[in-house]
């Protein structure tokens, strides 16, 4: 009884505590309600379908760990992983010096400085389906823009070595009669489909550029002074005050980074019908999930499929914050 | 004072809000049905020039079915049209919203997919109603009935006979190319002639016209199904529920598409042309960059609107000489009741009865939509006697045999034959290897399937 009465106590509340309680979950009552329906509810449905044979018409029949078994032994989820893994480990770097070396460019005191900014975040502006679409005729092997740009280059590169004495090539080893491939075939051949994504999404820096600026203008001015007056020169400059400085701005897009290449999606099923072709080599995680779950109506694979990402999200984030630690500057902190 | 004046904003804000509104849904509200008809709605994949003629088709239902169109009592139906994006993105809405309880009271589907829904428990058995309505299996082409068929109930009608594939032909390139043009390419020794002097290249190399490219027109699986079934392959047997797309015949299909590739500069040559063409307007045919290609009934029908005065042939499809020429299967769209929709469904299947086995509806329907009727009776084809696309199509659709399976695991079908041709066209693996695999993996699938649903439906 006594500890009844002493939780009563403690939560004592005078009327206008009460009032205020009572108005605030007026306040955060949509919210609230909206959260426990549609993120509550979906996260623990989908952990319990994980683990059932679900098709969405009939009842879902619990199989326990089925799914997962079956993922291990699924060669399309081993292909779709690595085809994931593979834009992570060159986009993600790829995207994130792009957008450094242009606003460094942009931090420069410059006339038109306003003019250059807007440029270049303008394709972060262009809805993503438009801008797949559009990169779709810029990627095309034949008619594409990139490649109107890279066959000239091959061509005189071809001439270039022509002209060159035989007798020069062979002694460095090189055969003379070596013809140069043609320009690559983007989308259609499984061997350049991911680099040609990859191209595309250096296209769309745009936010980390913004972002990367905006830390570019926290640096201390002072810090540039002191250094340049102990005599570093511009790249250890960079190396030392401006990275460390901006490093967790830099930490926190590659964080962005890997958790939104896990989800990649939308790009790769519209520049291929949701097939992820050529020969599979576009079916990115997300894309294969969500082929199961409504192409396949395998619900509780796709939710399996869900579950797992998940986890390598959290791991990946894990190991990114272990390995940071000490190489991220936090001031004040 | 402050406060109360930012209250009478928002309040006045509140109120042209409202007023405005009133006069955005007044003008709709003239168009409003009698309130005594019965509004159905019906979800399709057609877009453009299809979409518009579908609009006129449902317009001519509306009218023939206005109040008293049977017996002086019966209300009036009003029907709807939506448009749907077709493939993976109508299956979606139309799961979602039959989950939900409230899917629309009539579906068009492609043919492929009804044993699917079928077995989902989306669509209602139309048996019954067609029994009622006097309609039954030798109203229809045997083929486009036959997809229409699982475990033993008919799940929808067919609206339209897909007949796949004539092969048209461009007599001006016949004869630049001194080939007869009264006399296209019978059988596949004949084709691979005609397409080594019909092919010609630019100076660098890469192909200016093409003589046939056997994986365009019949994409991916389709490609592998029309040929498949012309070198004589078999893909599937509906008694033993047994896949077999590694059918000696139908690697032998598989792989002679690799070897014409191959002789035409291999996938790469072939890619970086196939990256050029466009449809539409720009059909790689109607502008001459084709000699001859496999054709679907609608894009026929367009030469005469988009190329007035190409000079082309239209013939049968050729075919190996111990295999079948003049091969054809069926395709085509398919009309459904879903279930779980309440009160409106004797309008629906009206809609679905008007549009799949009323003589005045599907000659309608035909016409508008450049295709042929499922319908055997449809006065359609009375009308048809000197178009000579028409009558080409005719032609294939009463010889074709063959339909694509029939099957809960049809579209991981597709989907397994569309991975095993880009597989063999990127030289991953052997057609045997690829179609073997493709085999496995549909199997299984349907094995997936057949554990939680018998094969006879309760």
């Amino acid at each position: 009884m006594s500890r009844t009465s002493s939780w009563r106590d403690r939560l004592a509340l005078s009327p206008g505590d009460r009032q205020r309680i009572l108005l605030g979950l007026v306040f955060t009552g949509p919210w609230l309600l909206g959260f426990l329906v549609f993120t509550a509810y979906p996260v623990v449905a989908s952990f319990y379908y994980s683990l059932c044979d679900y098709n969405v018409f009939s009842a879902p029949i619990f199989n326990g760990g089925g799914n997962y078994a079956e993922l291990i032994g699924d060669p399309l989820f081993i292909r779709a992983l690595w085809n994931t893994l593979y834009f992570m480990v060159f986009a993600i770097p790829m995207t994130m010096l792009t957008a450094l070396v242009l606003a460094m460019l942009l931090n420069l005191k410059v006339r038109g400085q306003a003019v250059y900014r807007t440029i270049f975040f303008l394709p972060s502006i262009v809805p993503i389906v438009a801008s797949t679409v559009l990169w779709l005729w810029i990627l095309n092997p034949e008619y594409g823009v990139l490649n109107m740009f890279i066959r000239p280059v091959l061509n005189l590169l071809q001439d270039l070595w022509i002209a060159l004495p035989d007798g020069l090539l062979r002694g460095l080893g090189l055969d003379p009669a070596y013809k140069f491939p043609p320009p690559p075939g983007w989308l259609a051949d499984p061997a350049w489909s991911k680099p040609g994504l990859i191209v595309m999404s250096i296209w769309g820096v745009g936010n980390n550029m913004i972002l990367y600026l905006a830390g570019l203008q926290e640096v201390p001015k002072e810090l540039y002074e002191a250094a340049e007056i102990d005599g570093a020169g511009a790249w250890t400059r960079v190396r030392h005050v401006t990275l460390p400085m901006i490093s967790p701005i830099l930490f926190f897009t590659l964080v962005m980074g890997m958790i939104a290449t896990f989800q990649y999606f939308t790009q790769a099923f519209i520049m291929t019908d949701g097939g992820g072709g050529p020969a599979d080599s576009t079916l990115f995680y997300a894309l294969y999930l969500f082929n199961n779950a409504f192409i396949y109506f395998r619900m509780g694979y796709a939710s399996a499929m869900a579950w797992i990402m998940f986890v390598l999200i959290m791991v990946c984030t894990a190991l990114v914050f272990r390995a940071a630690r000490s190489r991220v500057y936090y001031a004040g902190g | 004072m402050r406060g109360i004046a930012i209250k009478n904003v928002l309040l006045g804000i509140l109120f042209l809000a409202i007023v405005t509104f009133q006069f955005i849904t007044v003008p709709s509200q003239r168009n409003a049905p009698p309130p005594d008809a019965t509004v159905i709605q019906l979800w399709h994949g057609w877009s453009g020039e299809y979409a518009d003629a579908l609009s006129e088709v449902i317009a001519e239902f509306n009218r023939t079915h206005a109040a008293g169109w049977n017996g002086p009592a019966s209300p009036s139906i009003l029907a709807k049209s939506l448009y749907m994006p077709s493939g993976a993105g109508q299956d979606i809405k139309f799961f979602i919203s039959s989950a939900g309880g409230v899917p629309p009271d009539v579906i068009v589907a492609d043919g492929i997919r009804v044993a699917t829904w079928a077995s989902l428990g989306t669509l209602q058995p139309l048996d019954e109603r067609m029994k009622a309505a006097g309609i039954g299996e030798d109203d229809f082409w045997e083929p486009c009935w036959h997809q229409c068929r699982y475990a033993g109930r008919t799940w929808a009608l067919s609206a339209a006979a897909d007949p796949n594939f004539a092969m048209v032909y461009n007599k001006h390139l016949f004869r630049q190319a001194g080939l007869d043009p009264e006399r296209p390419p019978r059988t596949l020794a004949e084709l691979e002639d005609y397409c080594d002097r019909l092919t010609t290249y630019r100076d660098d190399g890469r192909i200016e016209v093409l003589g046939i490219m056997p994986t365009y027109g019949a994409f991916g699986a389709n490609a592998v199904f029309t040929w498949g079934w012309a070198f004589g392959g078999r893909f599937y047997d509906d008694e033993t529920e047994t896949f077999t797309p590694d059918h000696p015949r139908i690697v032998k299909a598989m792989e002679w598409i690799l070897r014409m590739r191959d002789k035409y500069g291999g996938s790469r040559n072939l890619k970086a042309f196939q990256a050029g063409l466009q449809e539409g307007s720009q059909h790689p045919f109607y502008i001459g960059k084709f000699a001859m290609q496999l054709m679907y009934i609608a894009d026929a029908q367009n030469i005469a609107k988009f190329a007035p005065s190409l000079e082309y042939g239209i013939a049968p499809m050729p075919g190996p000489e111990d295999g079948e020429i003049g091969s054809g299967w069926i395709g085509g769209w398919t009309i459904g009741l879903p279930r779980g929709r309440r009160g409106n469904d004797d309008a629906a299947f009206e809609l679905v009865r008007w549009m799949t086995a009323d003589p005045h509806g599907t000659a309608y329907m035909a016409r508008r939509m450049k295709l042929l009727p499922a319908y055997k009776k449809s006065p359609f084809f009375d009308e048809i006697a000197g178009n000579r696309i028409l009558e080409a199509y005719y032609g294939i659709l009463q010889n074709a045999r063959h339909v694509r399976p029939v099957s809960p695991a049809s579209m991981s079908y597709i989907d397994e034959l569309n991975r095993a041709m880009s597989r063999c066209m990127e030289d991953i693996m052997p057609p045997r290897e690829a179609l073997a695999e493709a085999r496995e993996r549909t199997q299984e699938a349907l094995r997936k399937i057949r554990e939680r649903q018998p094969r006879e439906m309760p």
